[in-house]
């Protein structure tokens, strides 16, 4: 915060004021004696004045504390002015973590009245990956009017930050789950529920209502007979993350970590955009669940959950589905976002059967750990690598589930927006 | 922002920096060649060469700066700036040096000066700056001083003056090269923030050489082609300087437009941003000051914000980087309040839930405990850390012996009330009593304390020889909520209930000590007057006599003056008091409410007491004819239940406590009467005026 400096000003002043009261004292020069004390007054004022300014001078920052990376951010703030006089020349720094710069200079030049505020609003970039990050210290800094003495002071204005990672489409996802308005897509499902499109008729059993008795089928086969209709789909959307130590490879962009939390983010916002009620299991060094809920707000919930996620859990994803199975409401989509290729098939199968019991529409995302820099364990050679997706691919398209496998190979936005979870991952 | 755009603001003020720049060494170097003119007898011409020679010098230096620009490597731009600057240092002291001894040297050293001050200006943007023109103006200054004299008194002034329009001009320069911004025009802002400098500045140093002539120096020939130059043509020389100035100023002021020099300084390592700037905007408006945080949380961060205010008596330095629980590792005694504090600071000011009445009730208490802890340290800390002090009060003390100070000490004492702890200096006499003892009440004025007030009334020596508890309570922000609707502290914004405190604390020191119910009185200057009228109207059944100095009833409070009992009151105050007026209005100068007059308050009381018959008057013997002051009195007797209401009319005396110390100047609160003293007095009539034994709590 020095545009330019005048400290030589200053000391050549400092120096001159003693050096004129010494040689006007050796040889008996009131003149120069006079000069001295005018200077020393004049740089006690100008003391004086820079410190006085700053003493009136407080800022605030109105910042909405959340942001997509690489999104254009305007940093309001706020000077305001309580004493009488005017200020000139206020100088402002912020620190905006996610940019690149260490700190924002900006300059107030004023008048600004005394009583008044004035908005200040600087604009800068997301620049850093997605995380947490901190907004400030803000310091204020004025000068005296001949700028020889400056006056700082920082204000403990830290605000954390959240930068969310990009959102990507997700091709295909628009078929999952259903809407709960007049809209081109389906609404039902072809399972036996409570909607009113007529499915076909069955056997009366104990407990069904009297009112959905077929009389006229009763009739003619000779034994009661219920109408039956399609389940309604509910437009309800939950993430199984896995974030096991195990799964963990690569590094920054390209590591297992940045993959999932990628897709995770971009196939929550999918599912918020259409509608759907959102909740998050996943299981780190501690449980991270996000409680089901729509809209906007709750979105931004769930981003920060995930960009505060570290793999670093030791509960399998599939244990973790099988324990909070009951919390699915019939009819719903839930997503399998897994770390790795390598696991018992068995087990995936246990769990999608689970699933399928309670009706729910499964979706798998499967990232290739073994196409990440390896760090705790080693990596499969490329061929078995790719025999196991394949396979899993093929044992998944066999359970009726929409899979991708991503690879680092991948471009992230590319893979997510053609995979349309149905096909085979393009080959590298 | 585009360049263009940046010149058009920063051209103005670069325009007027040249200029300032010109007038600065312009004055310096006219009174160099005045003082020291090349030749004798012919200072015009000499001025007139330097007026426009510094011109030319300036101009073209303009000039020779945009061309220098893109030649010069800054490494080499950096080595020459080093070697001029080196040179240029050992050159001014020798020279001073050499001229102090042989004085005949100084008019070829003033010339060679100048023609300095014009290189120096030619190459200034080359040499870093006009910083060494500056500094060689200054020595130009220097060797004008040796001339004395109206020449060397002109150098100073002009130096300083146009001094603080340059460094002015060049900080706004600078500033606004610096960062971006647009659509502003701040010449105007720069010249007058300069003008308020400079204009005092050179007014003072003016008047100081016009009534203290500088004299030249002591061995200049008296005669001869170094003699003065005669006082007519230095007239005559300055008045054309003006002139010559003027044109100068034009070609310096033509050429800096002409060429608009563009940006100063580095390029910033910094991101150096624009800011976007919205219209000024009114302050929003606060209730009660500045309420940043409302309601009960506010009252929380306030409590523990009074705390960190007396963080330097409390023993550690406020840093912005300490946090809450670092305050409370540095705080550490008293450990229970502090840790309360804390925790509750930190609910109300992060916590989501709204704090309740009984959590703000014990932030409040544990920030009154930690300063009264801290008041007591500070105390102890001063006699530590003073021990020459110490020693000298030791003296004074031993000197005094006889008549200064109470017998026993007083001891601090504190009870809670209201969810406040409520603090009070108890003054017990040392002498064993078989008998039941009077309680006085010594209320302190807005803004002091209790220990202040038993210094400045010396009631505990009296209490000591005459037998009786004192008492000096310590108002909530050392203020009593004293009936006054009007705003005039917090201890009234809040209603607080002194009342109540001064009825609990009766029954706390009757607790401890034989205190005889029939006779407790009360007296208070100033805020603690007030108070003491209005703890008489609504304690009456307690109270015996009140002794208010210096302190009437609140205008508010008369309309519910209604007290249960008779009570004796003596009234003093002064005709002269400029805060409290003797008869009633605004209490300094209204800006804290209103009180009644003082005889229509003796009045009210005397009615109130059921006062039969006339007033008598009388006055009291003028013992000291130094305080400029007479004392009258009016006693109304016969009154109910044997009370009597008196006043004394202190004439010409001021918001002070009669027969005291002078604890403010004369100025502010006016004059101490020494007719009286008040202590002596108040006491004497309290212990003729007992409560009627039928009198008890209704």
């Amino acid at each position: 915060m020095d545009g330019g400096s005048t400290a030589a000003y200053r000391h050549l002043f400092l120096a001159a004021c003693p050096g004129a009261w010494l040689l006007g004292t050796a040889l008996d020069l009131a003149a120069l004696r006079a000069f001295a004390v005018a200077g020393a007054a004049l740089l006690l004022c100008a003391f004086w004045l820079s410190r006085r300014r700053l003493r009136f001078l407080a800022v605030r920052r109105e910042l909405y504390p959340s942001a997509f990376e690489g999104d254009a951010v305007a940093v309001p703030l706020v000077l305001e002015n309580r004493g009488r006089g005017a200020v000139h020349l206020v100088e402002m720094a912020d620190a905006f973590g996610p940019g690149v710069a260490h700190r924002q200079l900006l300059l107030e030049p004023g008048p600004l009245h005394g009583r008044r505020q004035r908005r200040l609003t600087y604009r800068t970039f997301c620049s850093r990956s997605w995380g947490v990050y901190t907004v400030g210290p803000l310091s204020l800094g004025t000068a005296d009017p001949m700028g020889l003495f400056q006056a700082r002071r920082s204000l403990l204005l830290v605000e954390p930050f959240a930068v969310y990672p990009q959102i990507h489409p997700v091709g295909g996802m628009e078929r999952r789950g259903g809407r709960p308005s007049a809209a081109s897509q389906p609404t039902t499902r072809d399972w036996p529920g409570q909607s009113l499109a007529y499915l076909g008729v069955r056997d009366y059993r104990p407990g069904d209502e009297m009112r959905r008795i077929h009389w006229r089928a009763t009739a003619r086969r000779g034994s009661p007979v219920v109408k039956e209709y399609e389940v309604d789909l509910v437009p309800y959307f939950s993430l199984f993350l896995d974030l096991a130590r195990a799964h963990r490879a690569g590094t920054g962009r390209k590591s297992t970590l940045d993959y999932l939390v990628r897709t995770a983010a971009s196939l929550l916002a999918a599912a918020s955009r259409r509608g759907d009620t959102l909740q998050v299991f996943a299981e780190g060094r501690a449980p991270l669940f996000v409680p089901p809920g729509q809209g906007d707000l709750h979105l931004a919930r769930g981003l920060y959950e995930l960009i505060r996620s570290r793999q670093e859990g030791s509960v399998s994803l599939f244990e973790l589905a099988l324990r909070h199975r009951l919390e699915l409401p019939e009819g719903s989509t839930a997503a399998l976002l897994l770390g790795t290729i390598s696991f018992d098939d068995a087990d995936l199968e246990e769990v999608l059967e689970a699933l399928r019991a309670r009706r729910v529409e499964p979706l798998v995302v499967l990232v290739d750990s073994h196409s990440f820099i390896p760090i705790d364990r080693r990596a499969l050679p490329r061929d078995q690598a790719w025999e196991r997706t394949r396979h899993l691919l093929a044992l998944l398209r066999g359970h009726g589930v929409a899979a991708t496998v991503l690879s680092s190979e991948d471009d992230l936005e590319d893979a997510l927006g053609q995979a349309d979870f149905l096909g085979e991952p393009a080959p590298a | 922002m585009s360049a263009r755009t940046r010149r058009e603001v920063v051209a103005p003020l670069e325009s007027a920096r040249s200029l300032a720049l010109y007038a600065l060494s312009l004055s310096a170097g006219a009174g160099a060649v005045l003082a020291w003119p090349w030749e004798p007898g012919r200072p015009i011409l000499a001025v007139a060469a330097a007026a426009f020679g510094l011109a030319a010098a300036q101009a073209f230096g303009q000039g020779l700066a945009a061309w220098l620009s893109g030649t010069l490597e800054p490494r080499t731009r950096t080595r020459v700036r080093l070697w001029v600057g080196v040179l240029y240092a050992g050159v001014t002291v020798a020279g001073l040096a050499v001229g102090a001894v042989e004085p005949r040297l100084l008019r070829p050293e003033a010339a060679l000066f100048v023609l300095l001050q014009g290189l120096f200006l030619l190459g200034s943007d080359v040499l870093g700056g006009p910083i060494l023109a500056v500094a060689n103006a200054l020595v130009l200054v220097i060797l004008s001083s040796f001339r004395g004299g109206p020449i060397a008194a002109a150098s100073v002034t002009g130096y300083l003056g146009s001094l603080v329009f340059f460094l002015t001009l060049d900080h706004y320069v600078r500033r606004l090269s610096w960062y971006p911004a647009r659509d502003v025009s701040l010449t105007g802002a720069a010249l007058r923030q300069a003008a308020a400098v400079a204009l005092p500045l050179a007014l003072g140093l003016g008047g100081f050489f016009a009534l203290y002539p500088p004299a030249p120096y002591a061995r200049l020939p008296v005669e001869g082609p170094d003699a003065t130059t005669l006082p007519e043509q230095v007239a005559e020389a300055y008045r054309r300087l003006l002139l010559f100035a003027i044109a100068g100023g034009g070609c310096v002021l033509l050429v800096s437009r002409l060429r608009g020099r563009g940006a100063n300084g580095e390029p910033p390592a910094e991101e150096v941003v624009e800011a976007e700037r919205s219209a000024e905007e009114g302050l929003p408006e606060l209730p009660r000051g500045r309420r940043l945080y409302p309601g009960a949380r506010g009252r929380i961060v306030r409590a523990y914000l009074r705390v960190l205010a007396q963080a330097p008596r409390l023993g550690f330095r406020l840093r912005p980087s300490l946090t809450p629980s670092h305050i409370a590792a540095e705080l550490r005694e008293p450990a229970a309040p502090v840790a309360t504090l804390t925790s509750l600071f930190a609910g109300a000011r992060y916590g989501p839930d709204e704090p309740g009445e009984a959590d703000v009730r014990a932030a409040e208490a544990a920030a009154q405990a930690v300063l009264a802890r801290a008041n007591r340290r500070s105390e102890k800390t001063a006699f530590r850390s003073r021990p020459v002090l110490y020693a000298v009060c030791a003296v004074a003390a031993l000197a005094a012996i006889g008549r200064a100070g109470p017998a026993s000490p007083s001891r601090s004492r504190e009870i809670q009330l209201g969810g406040r702890l409520r603090t009070y200096l108890l003054h017990v006499p040392p002498t064993p009593r078989d008998h039941p003892l009077p309680l006085v009440f010594v209320f302190h004025g807005g803004g002091g304390d209790g220990a202040g007030m038993e210094r400045l009334s010396r009631f505990s020596e009296r209490a000591d020889r005459e037998g009786f508890i004192a008492v000096y309570p310590d108002g909530l922000w050392n203020h009593w909520n004293d009936g006054r609707e009007e705003a005039v502290s917090r201890a009234h914004r809040e209603r607080v209930d002194d009342v109540g405190f001064v009825s609990a604390t009766i029954e706390a020191v009757s607790r401890e000590n034989p205190v005889d119910a029939r006779r407790i009185f009360a007296t208070g200057i100033s805020n603690g007057g007030i108070f003491s009228h209005y703890l008489g109207a609504r304690l009456s059944w307690r109270l015996a006599a009140i002794a208010p100095v210096v302190g009437g009833i609140a205008e508010h409070a008369r309309s519910e003056f209604k007290p249960e009992r008779p009570v004796s009151v003596l009234i003093l105050q002064g005709t002269e008091d400029p805060l409290v007026p003797y008869h009633g209005g605004g209490i300094a100068r209204g800006r804290r409410g209103r009180i009644i007059g003082t005889e229509e308050a003796a009045r009210l009381w005397a009615e109130h007491d059921g006062c039969t018959g006339d007033a008598r008057v009388g006055t009291l013997p003028d013992t000291d004819a130094q305080d400029g002051c007479r004392v009258r009195w009016k006693r109304w007797v016969g009154c109910r239940g044997q009370t009597e209401v008196a006043v004394y009319t202190l004439e010409g005396g001021g918001h002070t406590w009669p027969g005291g110390a002078t604890h403010l100047p004369r100025l502010l609160v006016g004059r101490v009467c020494h007719d009286l003293d008040a202590t002596e007095l108040i006491w004497d009539f309290c212990r003729r005026h007992p409560q009627e034994a039928s009198v008890g709590a209704p």
